[in-house]
């Protein structure tokens, strides 16, 4: 695919143009994922976004023992030793980090950064409910947040310079959207691995130019056919989908079934609503990345996840769900009982959970319960 | 066959008998059996200093609260449950609404009386484990309790459950796994620790008073729920009773750091610990408890008595054992003087002025306060603050392992304590809730170590 292959040459790319424009005085912003973090205002502040993504190595964990106890969520202790490794160049790169602090792992990687590097670390909390008081709140850190990103760039987010990024990002999310729908048919012209590539690459793209190659991408696919799932359909969800972090892909495609639809907390970009680009727009973004975004299984309540699972697997024509969690990401092992209940009940749908610490030894024992499960589904 | 035990723990035999109907039928639910209670009368022999009339009582406290929580279905009219890190006057107040409810911190209530008198917690915490909070993913082993006790049917489902969300996030977890479960409705007070880097002890506004709206919604929902109003004086009284118990718990632990030899063991404080975080049915007798403890440990100081010998060398130490008395005693048994411990003492950021001024965002502003509370920027500043002022000669960062938020900090805390102060710090992996990987014989051989290297710096 022509789109894939421009993608490709422009991430093999970036680190350098990062680097030069870094050279150049411009600001590099790294933030942690979760879609909490409006990369627009990072945009519109003059500033490059760029998400703090990568995971799937277990060094990077093991490194992280020297400066933190190990009982943090294995994706939020490679962030800290990604950094310490000093052999990942965007973590190099930072200039400012901004952390939306979702639960104590998140806040971990946060402490951590401010104790043991010179980076500048700015935190904004994440009410876990959506009552008016939390929306306020996260509102109120959105508003430090712009005042900290234009005191840090010496910049001022102009109404006219955000609303433009806005629109930018409208049309990522849309993009996006359309491209995901596009696997709801029985020939999905783009695999779950491909999307989840693409996902994480829009994570560190040039966004105009990751929107014109996405563009590109669309019209591609659409004139696609990809070959017939011949398994079953499967729903991936869990805490996080790292990039690098593609181990069940093959997995599950190896066991003749296909992944069709994905929701993570955080790893893949979230791209069913957009920002209204009008009124105030500090607030349009909130209303959309706070309120109308899918709660994690942090929340409480967090039920509404489930409900929103359930539809994304009956659009999806689902036959089976694959929770993917990481080690001591407490929320999510903890959803688990009662989601698979609910799945159960409400849709008959089966569930099989897998876990990672990033380790290579992991991979034989996933490998057979995979296929163990997606033999079971196609039995029924 | 539970008379002596009782007797051990401060009971007149009249009260044993007129109470024996409630703790057959308690025990019963229970699960304390006939062979349990000569272990517990050995734990509680070996462990707590029996001589003192104090320690007894505050015992007589704590197997009060565990006779009252699974008779409370049938006692009460309206029952609700929370837990650890509730703010006390929060429940104090509610606790003070009226006679008719029974609210109570039961995974406290079991630590103290299933773990620290009778040594049987491993049933509530596999419960836990095979409701949800599974082996080896490092789940609290407060929140696991929390939920055994309901899941082995011990404790009654309550009302309403109170979730405590604002400075660790098992809690909200746990209590919506119980509710999806058992369909019990639940008020979930949320709070987000983002302060920057460096801020303590400057507490964002914001924060307080997010957190302080938290709290007045716990208030709401528990009138909702009772039908009764919560009223200016219930608050007052609330936090009085919080106040009192901390002040009388506050004075004591002063009295026990400042004391050499070491008069009391903190086995025999942590007992009072908790009394200031947990609803008790009967708060003066604890707070009677806690003056006789404080005049007889005066008696001791005046006769040069101690459960450590005069000059043994100063430690800050990081946490207090809620389930298990023997660690405290291992460490003493060591030659160390624990003469600060946990979050014990009050820094003097925590006796200015709140600059709050309403009611619920006092009491928050006073749990931020804490730096340990607070961030890990804070929670350094504030270990840092301890073992300069008590002029520790080590510290032992002993830390929860399965609690986040607090492992966050002893890492850095080490660092920091090493560059500023220069004094030796041990980094001890432990669990305050659930000692089975963490017993005192586990524990011992580092401790004994790092007790040895502190004698040898103090004789050189």
């Amino acid at each position: 695919m022509d789109a894939m292959d421009r993608l490709k040459t422009h991430m093999d790319g970036r680190l350098r143009e990062l680097t030069k424009k870094r050279s150049e005085g411009v600001k590099v912003v790294g933030y942690a994922p979760g879609g909490y973090m409006p990369e627009e205002m990072v945009y519109a502040a003059g500033a490059i976004p760029v998400c703090l993504i990568r995971g799937g190595d277990h060094e990077p964990v093991a490194e992280s023992g020297a400066y933190i106890p190990r009982f943090i969520d294995t994706f939020c202790r490679s962030q800290i030793g990604y950094r310490m490794l000093e052999d990942e160049p965007i973590y190099q790169l930072v200039d400012l980090l901004i952390v939306p602090i979702t639960d104590q792992n998140m806040r971990a990687v946060a402490e951590t950064w401010s104790f043991y590097t010179d980076v500048d670390v700015f935190r904004h909390g994440v009410p876990c409910n959506k009552e008016e008081a939390g929306y306020q709140y996260y509102l109120g850190g959105l508003l430090r947040l712009k005042d900290k990103l234009e005191s840090f760039t010496g910049n001022k987010i102009e109404d006219g310079k955000l609303r433009e990024a806005i629109e930018l990002w409208n049309r990522m999310r849309s993009l996006f959207k359309e491209i995901s729908l596009l696997r709801k048919g029985k020939r999905p012209p783009i695999s779950g691995e491909e999307f989840a590539r693409l996902s994480h690459a829009s994570l560190i793209a040039d966004p105009p130019v990751f929107v014109e190659i996405l563009e590109s991408l669309l019209e591609e696919l659409k004139k696609k056919e990809g070959a017939e799932i011949a398994g079953p359909r499967i729903l991936l969800t869990g805490s996080t989908l790292a990039m690098g972090d593609y181990k069940v892909f093959p997995l599950v495609q190896g066991a003749g079934a296909e992944i069709v639809i994905e929701e993570f907390a955080e790893g893949i970009r979230e791209y069913w609503n957009n920002v209204e680009p009008n009124g105030n727009l500090i607030e349009a973004i909130a209303e959309t990345y706070f309120k109308k975004r899918v709660p994690p299984a942090w929340f409480s309540p967090s039920v509404d996840r489930i409900d929103f699972v359930l539809d994304l697997a009956k659009d999806f024509g689902v036959e089976g769900i694959l929770w993917y969690q990481l080690l001591y990401r407490d929320a999510y092992d903890m959803q688990t009982p009662y989601f698979e209940k609910m799945v159960k009940e409400k849709a008959d749908l089966r569930m099989l959970k897998v876990e990672s610490d990033y380790d290579i030894s992991e991979r034989g024992p996933m490998k057979t319960r995979i296929e163990a499960f997606i033999e079971m589904l196609g039995t029924r | 066959m539970y008379t002596e035990l009782f007797r051990l723990c401060g009971y007149e035999d009249a009260e044993i008998e007129k109470e024996r109907p409630r703790i057959d039928k308690a025990f019963g639910m229970l699960g304390i059996e006939k062979e349990d209670i000569p272990r517990a009368e050995k734990r509680v022999r070996e462990n707590f200093d029996l001589n003192l009339q104090g320690v007894r009582q505050l015992l007589h406290v704590w197997m009060d609260e565990l006779i009252a929580l699974p008779l409370c279905r049938e006692e009460y009219n309206k029952v609700i449950y929370s837990d650890w890190p509730l703010p006390g006057p929060l429940v104090m107040a509610a606790h003070r609404m009226s006679d008719d409810i029974y609210i109570g911190s039961i995974g406290e209530v079991l630590n103290l009386g299933m773990g620290q008198i009778f040594d049987k917690l491993t049933p509530l915490l596999e419960a836990g484990e095979e409701t949800g909070l599974g082996v080896g993913k490092a789940h609290c082993g407060l929140w696991q309790t929390h939920i055994g006790g309901i899941a082995k049917g011990m404790i009654p489902i309550p009302d309403l459950m109170i979730s405590p969300n604002w400075y660790c996030d098992q809690p909200s977890h746990a209590d919506q796994l119980l509710a999806e479960l058992y369909d019990i409705p639940t008020v979930y007070m949320d709070g987000v620790l983002d302060d920057q880097w460096g801020q303590w002890p400057d507490i964002s506004e914001h924060l307080i008073a997010y957190m302080g709206d938290q709290m007045e919604k716990a208030f709401k929902k528990i009138e909702e729920v009772t039908g009764y109003t919560l009223t200016e004086e219930a608050r007052q009284d609330g936090l009085n009773d919080t106040w009192s118990t901390y002040l009388n718990f506050n004075t004591l632990a002063e009295m026990v750091s400042k004391s050499d030899p070491q008069a009391i063991s903190h086995a025999d404080l942590t007992l009072a610990f908790m009394f200031s975080f947990t609803p008790l049915r009967k708060r003066e007798l604890a707070n009677e408890a806690l003056s006789i403890l404080i005049r007889e440990t005066k008696e001791r100081i005046e006769k040069g008595e101690g459960v450590v010998e005069k000059g043994a060398p100063r430690i800050y130490f990081g946490l207090r054992f809620a389930v298990d008395p023997t660690i405290h005693k291992m460490v003493e048994s060591l030659g160390l003087r624990s003469q600060v411990v946990f979050i014990d003492w009050m820094t003097p950021v925590e006796t200015k002025p709140p600059k709050s001024t309403k009611y619920s965002d006092i009491v928050m502003e006073a749990f931020l306060r804490r730096g340990v509370v607070h961030s890990a920027s804070g929670g350094i500043e504030y270990i840092i603050t301890y073992c300069r002022e008590w002029n520790v000669e080590g510290a032992i960062l002993c830390f929860p392992y399965s609690c986040r938020p607090y492992a966050i900090l002893p890492l850095m805390a080490r660092k920091a304590i090493k560059e500023e102060l220069g004094i030796p710090v041990l980094v001890l992996e432990g669990d305050t809730y659930d000692t089975r990987d963490y017993s005192a014989g586990q524990l011992r051989t580092r401790v004994e170590t790092f007790a040895e290297l502190l004698k040898m710096r103090k004789a050189a």
